[in-house]
């Protein structure tokens, strides 16, 4: 479904993305995982047309993507939900979800859409009229996947969707993402919490400094030990199973 | 470290400056625009010392200039002031006129800045008209015909008016090499090396005690200074002054002479207003339709080289390599490679 | 002075700080939404006036309720045409800002100049929207002022609905709210863009109507007009619309009684002076929050 071909990415003198290919099929959960810093949330990006990458390609559904506006590809259905959220500060929960769903793919599914949101996280229909500004840090998450789905997307693209998040949310947030997953949404994620991650995944990409250092599935990257100890951060004892 | 090109270049156009008048000594209207470009080429210097490196939107220069101007020479109209107390004194008013507004106006945000300093320029004419003939007993300020039969600078007897082409360019010279030296002192001193660490390092700049604001108001008030002595010497040279020179026409061709240079690059500014003093001359014979075609040369300008004159060698460079890519011209050493 | 002659005046400055109003909602709107503020504006208010003054007295006669949706919609498409053939280009250069500025005082630059060759220096009138006078008692108001008051609060009326209400005007308050998230939902964003200049244009054009038939149209009526919005902005902080509206309204009425014991000319100088004063006091301008 997405083909990411040997893309490079430069900002200025300094180079963030070297030559990196990635796979996402119809219907998987993909995870990158990776230090912080070492470029996964530009990878994501790229990915979805906020950066155009310096050189390689990015297909989406067979077509190339990584030239065109943001707009249309959120209009392909490949939606970008990013860690620093990018919320309407001055608009209330609810005005924040109808916002998602702006663009002509999305409109005529709205209202089945926000029932969707309304039922994978609850506490965004009770906060239905707050401001965006006065939601904690859980709720706001919330409030951007949420809005993401109002895009009715086929392709998620999250970044770093549990950062900041108490153990227990981080959960709920993960379950929610598989019930989307489980509905026919292909994602992609990128996270620094790979523990729980590794519950959910399909298969996982290792980026590091730029570039892409494992590539496998799930139970692939469990049993490896170099991979579980150097960049998912596991000793022996906690690793999932 | 001095860039060896740089100097070169720099040392080269002073050389060709110096000895201009050898060629054009007898044609009063090139001697006229050339001392003219001289005297543009420290406003804009000046200007770009603000807007440029301290990156303020500061737009009340021509404001400046212009009291400068009338500062001095009212003094020398009225009270018989000699030009060489009136031009500095033109100067100090501007400075603190600088500072007055600078005060309160450089903790704002940039765009406000720029709106007030704007409207600065354009009040003026009210004022200066309203001051004009019969409104005051012994004073005038020529309303808008402006102030006539401004006496010349005089050096022991040599006067130093528009019709004295060859002396008057060398002094406009001399004041030329003092201010643009001057300028790039202050852009290497302390004060403008603040600017490239604030440019460039806003933190750093911050978290190594670099005040901001006291830097800025020095450099609203330095190039305050020197754009009210350079109207003096401006109304000394022309022998009137008048509110004209507060239109948006001379707004924007003085702003141009800043930009076309480019913005922060130090002797662009000089570039550009040879440039603009040039063009405008060029454009003179379109009569009404010359602020027309400026306004769309200013604007095609902007939109293709914003970074003006010095952003020209980038595009050149960019075109180039989009050629090279293409096969159609080779590489420099390519031809090493020939089998 | 009577009581009658200070009523009126009072509505004057309700009527003048209705104009400053229009204007400073188009400025700041524009730079909210897309970060430019548009110095062209007083010479877009001046051509709204020359449009006018061609359709209600010099070639034709028509009547305001016709030439009013006229004129603003040419001053709305014009504003995108403008969005989109010079202010777009800039985008893709970084320090766009400072270029932003320069390529709009040109623009002005070429529409005033323009013109003046068109249309020659002297200055030209246009009707009033009615003539005639509403009289209560001892009072009497000009039938032009109540009217200005009135379309001024039904355009402010329509565009709060238009901004809060429909799905394009959210779009653009969504826009200068954070340009990122609109990105990402996938809003128009040029488009947008094109709009909120139409917008900025059409209310100047507005202003222009209301406010011409009062004084004289020449090639830089629009200079004053823009200007004084300008001080209304600083005063009352960019993006604040409460503070706008108060500053609006504050200077409309000291213009008045400026002028009445003055002269109008004095206006503009007086708030510059009153504005650095007001800025060394209190920085953040009257009401903050920027």
């Amino acid at each position: 479904m997405l083909s990411v071909q040997n893309v490079s990415f430069s900002y200025g003198d300094v180079q963030i993305l070297r030559d990196v290919s990635l796979q996402v099929n119809a219907q998987e959960w993909v995870a990158v995982f990776g230090p912080n810093g070492h470029g996964k949330s530009t990878l994501l990006k790229v990915i979805c047309g906020l950066l155009k990458p310096t050189s390689g390609s990015v297909e989406y559904l067979g077509e190339r993507i990584d030239r065109l506006p943001a707009g249309e590809i959120v209009n392909r259905g490949l939606i970008y939900v990013p860690e620093d959220r990018h919320l309407f500060p001055e608009m209330t929960v609810i005005e924040n979800l109808r916002m998602g769903a702006y663009n002509r793919n999305a409109r005529p599914n709205e209202s089945s859409n926000l029932e969707l949101v309304f039922r994978l996280f609850p506490k965004l229909e009770r906060l239905g009229t707050r401001g965006a500004l006065n939601l904690s840090g859980g709720e706001a998450r919330m409030l951007a996947i949420g809005r993401g789905l109002m895009s009715n997307p086929k392709f998620l693209a999250i970044d770093e969707p549990s950062f900041g998040l108490a153990p227990s949310l981080r959960k709920d947030v993960f379950r929610a993402i598989d019930e989307i997953r489980n509905r026919g949404n292909t994602i992609l994620l990128v996270e620094q919490s790979t523990s729980i991650a590794s519950k959910f995944v399909d298969r996982i990409y290792v980026i590091e400094d730029g570039k892409i250092v494992f590539e496998g599935g799930r139970q692939e990257a469990l049993s490896n030990d170099h991979i579980m100890e150097t960049y998912l951060g596991f000793g022996t004892e906690d690793r999932p199973v | 470290m001095v860039n060896i090109t740089k100097a070169l270049f720099a040392s080269g156009g002073l050389l060709l400056l110096a000895i201009l008048p050898v060629f054009f000594h007898s044609d009063p209207y090139i001697m006229g625009v050339l001392t003219l470009c001289l005297i543009w080429s420290m406003v804009a210097a000046s200007w770009d010392l603000i807007v440029g490196y301290a990156s303020v939107f500061a737009f009340a220069h021509l404001a400046f200039f212009v009291i400068g101007g009338y500062t001095s020479a009212t003094l020398a109209v009225y009270a018989g002031v000699s030009p060489w107390i009136g031009m500095p004194v033109g100067g100090i008013v501007c400075a603190s006129l600088g500072f007055l507004i600078g005060i309160p106006c450089l903790r704002l945000s940039g765009m406000y800045m720029g709106m007030v300093t704007f409207s600065i320029q354009f009040v003026l004419p009210t004022v200066i008209v309203w001051a004009g003939p019969g409104r005051f007993l012994n004073f005038s300020t020529g309303g808008s015909f402006g102030l006539h039969r401004i006496p010349p600078i005089e050096i022991l007897g040599q006067a130093f008016s528009k019709a004295e082409l060859v002396p008057s360019y060398y002094l406009a010279f001399a004041f030329f090499l003092v201010f643009i030296v001057g300028i790039y002192g202050v852009i290497r001193s302390r004060i403008g090396l603040a600017f490239v660490t604030i440019r460039d390092a806003e933190n750093l700049a911050k978290s190594i005690g670099v005040d901001e604001r006291k830097y800025k108001l020095m450099a609203f008030a330095i190039s305050a200074f020197v754009a009210g002595a350079v109207g003096g010497f401006y109304a000394h040279y022309y022998g009137t002054i008048s509110p004209a020179l507060l239109s948006l026409d001379a707004f924007l061709l003085a702003f141009m002479m800043v930009l076309l240079g480019g913005l922060g690059v130090f002797p662009g500014a000089v570039l550009g207003a040879f440039s603009v003093t040039i063009l405008n001359e060029l454009l003179r014979p379109a009569l009404l339709w010359r602020y027309i075609i400026l306004g769309v040369i200013v604007i095609v300008t902007m939109i293709t080289v914003p970074e003006g004159l010095m952003g020209i060698p980038a595009l050149v460079r960019g075109r180039l390599s989009a050629l090279r890519s293409t096969g159609l011209i080779g590489r420099r050493g390519d031809a090493a490679q020939d089998r | 002075m009577n009581l009658e002659s200070f009523a009126n005046m009072f509505v004057a400055g309700i009527t003048l700080g209705a104009i400053y109003l229009l204007m400073a909602i188009g400025l700041t709107l524009v730079f909210g939404i897309t970060k430019v503020l548009n110095y062209a504006q007083g010479s877009f208010f001046t051509w709204g006036g020359y449009l006018t003054w061609i359709l209600t007295t010099k070639y034709v006669q028509w009547g305001y309720p016709v030439v009013i949706p006229i004129v603003m919609l040419v001053a709305f498409c014009a504003g995108i045409l403008f969005e989109r053939v010079i202010v777009r280009p800039l985008r893709r250069f970084s320090g766009w800002e400072t270029t932003a500025i320069i390529v709009t005082l040109g623009c002005a630059l070429v529409l005033d100049n323009l013109a003046l060759v068109l249309f020659d220096p002297l200055s030209k009138t246009i009707p009033n929207l009615m003539e005639g006078a509403f009289r209560f008692g001892g009072l009497s108001i000009a039938k032009h002022n109540a009217i200005m008051i009135v379309i001024t609060i039904a355009v402010l009326v329509l565009l709060w609905l238009f901004l809060e209400k429909t799905r394009v005007g959210m779009g653009l308050r969504a826009v200068s709210q954070d340009i990122t998230g609109a990105r990402i939902v996938g809003l128009p964003v040029d488009r947008l863009y094109g709009y909120s200049f139409g917008i900025c244009t059409a209310l100047a054009a507005l202003a222009a109507i209301l406010l011409i038939p009062r004084t004289l149209l020449y090639p830089l009526v629009g200079w004053t007009t823009l200007l004084k919005a300008f001080v209304v902005i600083v005063l009352g902080g960019l993006g604040n619309i409460k503070g706008t509206l108060i500053a609006a309204f504050m200077l409309g009425q000291a213009e008045i009684f400026i002028t009445y014991y003055v002269g109008g000319m004095w206006a503009l100088p007086i708030f510059l002076v009153l504005l650095v004063a007001t800025l060394a006091i209190s920085p953040k301008g009257l009401f903050g929050r920027w």
